[in-house]
């Protein structure tokens, strides 16, 4: 990627984190990946002092306590924190879905194949964009 | 209480009876003039006292008779009318009766102290002699005025009142009692009550009221199961594709980091389980799919058919032995855009996927037809027997087995749905070999279709 801030990835599925993880090393992205399990965890990820702020998040909607939605809510009502890219990675195909995370300036919106070479397309794809692309990231 | 239709011509000739009766009495004075011969008494009692001559007599006899004769005349016609009028009267008011009772209208007056004036003889036959008897006693057996009672606001109001009642002693019939307030010749104010029978019409209502009862239980619960429906949507789009997903990729990795530990054989079992989550990951979104035509619903506008067409033509890339003509101008529609897309995506898909011969045709044509708009998509592929017509449209029902094919069977059972959805219909012309015809109509006026020139016939070389 362009810069060498880790990526967060938000995501409950033990298995879904584990399949991001491979996929972008298999990737060769050398990025760090922060792993948060809900929206409230990768909120105080993102408003701890301590922790690098990340380039890029990847989110999943379906999470307990506080979902991707609730979440991107909270992000984009925050000056510095709505400047973030964020890509959905979800299982849900809702139009719904769709239409109300764009609504949330999402910068992506991507559907978890099930097929793992597909996923790792679907990642390639993604990094490759935030390859090329620039990073808002004077703070 | 029934109405018995009976005779109501109730005179027959009277003349002829007054006419004997006349004859008889005259009969009864000739005899009697020729018996006492009462000119021979009259002169005979003149000769005695000598008052007056014979002349004197004659004149007197001269006047007196036309004058009597006048004045029975007289007397007998007044009387004659006056009997007349009273049978007039009476008729009519049998004819009355004979009418109210005919329609099963009650009839009954009734003064301001509740007394039955006047009842029709039909009440009669049920409820017996009103004589000295207040109205509440009489149709309803109790002691006081009803409650609302009508008499009383009718008579308050002086203007005509509806009320509704349920005569106990008639098994509880229904009526509905008009009270009219009048005044009677003497100025008394009465009322006249016309009691219509109504059970008919609350039968019709308390079975609607069932009806309706029904219908909202049956709402209540359709709700509930679309609502479930929902909520089983959610669980298939997402919580039931977490753990295929990790199945799928799972099995994947075990290939990727242990093939070289497997045998032939237990590489091709991994590889089967991973083609099988996938199979099961299509089923899902295919599922999904087919739920979402009709229960979310997209902006309604104007849609160019021939556009979508196009796009899904260049978006499916079909394969270079196949070629895609469009035969007539597509008009455009009112609708979904997207659901349009979908129908002839599928068809399309369907069409390409069923193509074997080296050099594949498929045309896409639209007549005009009783109002509606027929379209046909037609191929040269391997066509389908007659009797998996009716398989064809069902969701998941595939002509081929899963291992010999691709895609999940649900692409026509969407078509299908979207169509009718629509108001139009969908069908197949097929012969094996030859190729088949997926026909599919849409309404011209509910859909508001913009006109399209196109009067020419597809014409599918087969």
């Amino acid at each position: 990627m362009r810069n060498s801030k880790p990526i967060l990835l938000v995501e409950d599925d033990r298995l879904d984190a584990m399949i991001v993880r491979r996929a972008l090393n298999d990737l060769k992205v050398t990025n760090e990946l922060a792993h948060t399990g809900d929206g409230k965890e990768a909120i105080e990820y993102l408003r701890s002092e301590g922790n690098p702020k990340p380039c890029l998040i990847l989110l999943d909607l379906n999470m307990p306590k506080t979902n991707g939605v609730e979440f991107l809510r909270i992000v984009k009502a925050d000056e510095v924190l709505k400047r973030t890219p964020i890509v959905v990675l979800t299982a849900s195909t809702e139009e719904q879905d769709v239409i109300e995370t764009f609504k949330l300036s999402v910068a992506g919106y991507i559907v978890k194949p099930v097929d793992y070479m597909k996923f790792v397309e679907a990642m390639r794809t993604v990094t490759l964009y935030w390859t090329l692309s620039e990073f808002p990231d004077g703070e | 209480m029934r109405y018995e239709p009976k005779n109501c011509n109730l005179k027959r000739s009277k003349t002829f009876r007054k006419s004997t009766v006349i004859a008889a009495v005259a009969v009864v004075l000739f005899i009697l003039a020729i018996v006492f011969k009462p000119a021979e008494i009259v002169l005979t009692w003149h000769q005695a006292h000598e008052k007056w001559g014979v002349d004197e007599l004659i004149i007197a006899a001269l006047i007196l008779v036309p004058v009597l004769y006048i004045s029975l005349l007289w007397n007998w016609t007044v009387l004659h009318k006056d009997k007349r009028a009273k049978q007039e009267i009476e008729t009519l008011k049998q004819q009355i009766e004979f009418i109210i009772g005919a329609t099963k209208t009650g009839l009954d007056i009734i003064d301001s102290q509740f007394n039955i004036r006047y009842i029709d003889p039909e009440w009669q036959k049920v409820y017996g002699d009103p004589t000295g008897k207040k109205c509440y006693e009489y149709f309803m057996g109790r002691n006081e005025v009803c409650q609302g009672c009508g008499i009383v606001k009718a008579l308050e109001t002086k203007s005509i009142t509806v009320t509704e009642e349920v005569l106990v002693k008639e098994n509880n019939r229904p009526i509905q009692v008009t009270t009219i307030p009048f005044q009677d010749s003497s100025g008394e104010w009465l009322v006249a009550e016309v009691n219509v029978d109504i059970s008919e019409r609350k039968k019709a209502e308390e079975e609607m009221e069932s009806m309706n009862r029904k219908l909202q239980a049956t709402v209540e619960e359709l709700t509930q199961s679309n609502n479930e429906l929902q909520e089983f949507v959610h669980v298939a789009s997402h919580d039931l594709k977490t753990p295929l997903r990790a199945i799928g990729i799972l099995a994947n990795w075990i290939l990727t980091d242990y093939g070289d530990k497997f045998d032939e054989s237990g590489r091709e079992r991994v590889k089967l389980l991973v083609g099988r989550a996938k199979r099961i990951d299509e089923l899902i979104n295919g599922l999904l799919q087919y739920f979402r035509v009709g229960h979310t619903r997209g902006k309604y506008e104007e849609v160019d058919l021939n556009i979508v067409l196009s796009e899904v033509i260049r978006e499916i890339a079909p394969p270079e032995n196949i070629e895609i003509t469009i035969q007539s101008e597509l008009p455009t529609v009112i609708g979904e855009q997207r659901r349009m897309v979908q129908i002839f995506q599928n068809l399309l898909n369907n069409a390409i996927k069923y193509i074997e011969k080296p050099r594949g045709e498929i045309k896409v044509g639209c007549v005009e037809e009783d109002g509606f708009w027929k379209f046909s998509v037609c191929d040269n592929g391997s066509g389908i027997e007659q009797k998996y017509f009716g398989k064809l449209f069902k969701v998941f029902q595939k002509l081929e087995s899963h291992d010999e094919s691709e895609g999940t069977g649900i692409g026509l059972a969407i078509v299908k749905k979207i169509v009718e959805l629509y108001g139009g219909r969908v069908w197949v012309e097929s012969r094996p070999r030859e190729g088949s015809t997926f026909f599919f109509t849409l309404p011209k006026k509910e859909m508001g279709v913009k006109d399209a020139k196109l009067e020419t016939n597809i014409a599918c070389g087969r």
